[in-house]
């Protein structure tokens, strides 16, 4: 089921920030939010997951539909050990996709770790696997792969990737990397935060690096 | 060895020992449970949590011991009266250290993950409250068991006849010295293996799941 947006207006205590803004997010496609920081991209994501309420408008989606959420920061509980951390989801099973994964990211060493133990990239590694173990319908990413080193990177990228193909998953992922966003987008967001608005979507073909980097300098 | 023994068999140690372990636990336990009270209502409402936040720069420097004797007039000569001032000694200080601690958690950003992965309230109250409170719950009872032991042994030191407190009055009254000396170290001794419990919960909790 599509994932659709309608009329959405999102406020915080100051001022409106994304304004009157519609789409319909399609499964098994790449979405990347784009636009300058403090329009609202990370309000946005929060509120499709139900964590932020301060919008008008509607947001429809599949009740039956499993959500992920990749932070920018480390969101593993650092009293708990992973494994500890892990058995909190009781969407997490012990299936073959699970163990697929945990061998995958090579963390079976780390489960019985305290999460404040972790390195940064550890840490971004069970949070990683924590959002795809679930088996979502949609993956909402926040910049989520900024503390890694480039190898790390790639390596969660084509994993992330990979399973939004085989399994129709929608990733709506807010980043600034124009590289991230050359390389794997199907379709980009551009908001403007002059305008507060919903600009233009570019789809596979329209992305390159000139047209984002021309869409940033021009943007007031 | 044998004042220790004296102490025993003669003016029944243990009896008095467990009197002010009594006071002190009841009270202790009474203020933890009027702490997550007023705690659970200030989260709630944040109007709540001002006003009893007034409260307790109000009545915070108020010396506990001068409340005593009103509390034996409202209360009777008895042992709720003695276990009501140890309950009003730490409750302030109980309510501040566990509330700033749960102020933290409530509007740290952590919830959102439990949010977004629907985890159960219960395992939420015990995995992220209960084991996230543990050491301000750990500082707040390190604090307790040297003011709330005071206040017991305060509070059995007048018209009691029992108690550690009472029965380190009634040496100083009769010069026993030796005896006053090995009680005041008793005193030590409890104090010292009130502290140790912590650890003992901690080690109970933090366990895997």
């Amino acid at each position: 089921m599509n994932l659709e947006i309608r009329n959405l207006t999102l406020f915080n205590d100051q001022e409106d920030l994304i304004k009157d803004f519609s789409y319909s997010f399609a499964p098994g496609f790449v979405y990347f939010v784009f636009g300058q920081i403090g329009l609202g991209k990370s309000l946005l994501l929060e509120s499709i997951a139900d964590l932020y309420s301060r919008y008008q408008g509607k947001i429809i989606k599949d009740p039956k539909a499993r959500i992920s959420f990749l932070f920018q920061k480390n969101m593993l509980i650092p009293w708990l050990t992973v494994q500890e951390n892990l058995a909190l989801i009781d969407q997490i099973q012990n299936t073959e996709w699970v163990q697929t994964l945990q061998d995958e990211l090579k963390i079976s060493n780390l489960l019985n770790k305290k999460a404040v133990d972790l390195s940064g990239g550890e840490l971004q590694k069970i949070n990683f696997y924590r959002a795809l173990a679930i088996e979502p319908n949609y993956i909402l990413a926040d910049e989520p792969f900024n503390s890694l080193d480039f190898k790390q990177k790639t390596e969660l990228e084509n994993l992330i990737i990979r399973y939004v193909k085989q399994r129709n998953a929608t990733l709506i992922w807010v980043s600034h990397d124009l590289i991230e966003i050359n390389k794997f987008s199907d379709f980009v967001l551009c908001f403007s935060k002059s305008e507060k608005r919903f600009l233009k979507t570019l789809a596979k073909d329209e992305v390159n690096y000139q047209t984002l980097s021309d869409y940033i300098v021009n943007e007031k | 060895m044998n004042l220790l023994l004296n102490l025993y068999t003669e003016h029944q140690i243990l009896e008095h020992v467990l009197s002010t372990f009594q006071i002190f636990l009841s009270g202790l336990i009474c203020s933890y449970i009027l702490s997550l009270i007023l705690i659970v209502l200030g989260l709630r409402w944040s109007n709540v949590r001002k006003l009893i936040y007034f409260m307790v720069g109000l009545l915070q420097p108020i010396p506990r011991i001068v409340l005593f004797p009103l509390l034996l007039i409202l209360m009777g000569i008895n042992d709720i009266a003695r276990t009501s001032l140890v309950l009003v000694g730490l409750l302030f200080s109980n309510y501040l250290i566990l509330d700033s601690q749960f102020n933290h958690l409530k509007w740290n950003p952590l919830k959102k993950i439990l949010k977004v992965y629907k985890v159960q309230r219960l395992k939420i109250l015990y995995y992220y409250y209960l084991r996230g409170a543990l050491p301000a719950l750990g500082s707040s009872y390190k604090n307790s068991v040297g003011y709330g032991l005071t206040l017991a042994i305060v509070a059995e030191s007048s018209f009691s006849n029992k108690g550690l407190g009472f029965l380190i009055w009634k040496f100083w009254e009769r010069y026993d010295m030796p005896e006053l000396y090995l009680t005041i170290g008793l005193v030590s001794v409890l104090a010292l293996l009130l502290n140790l419990i912590p650890r003992g919960i901690k080690w109970m909790m933090v366990r895997s799941i």
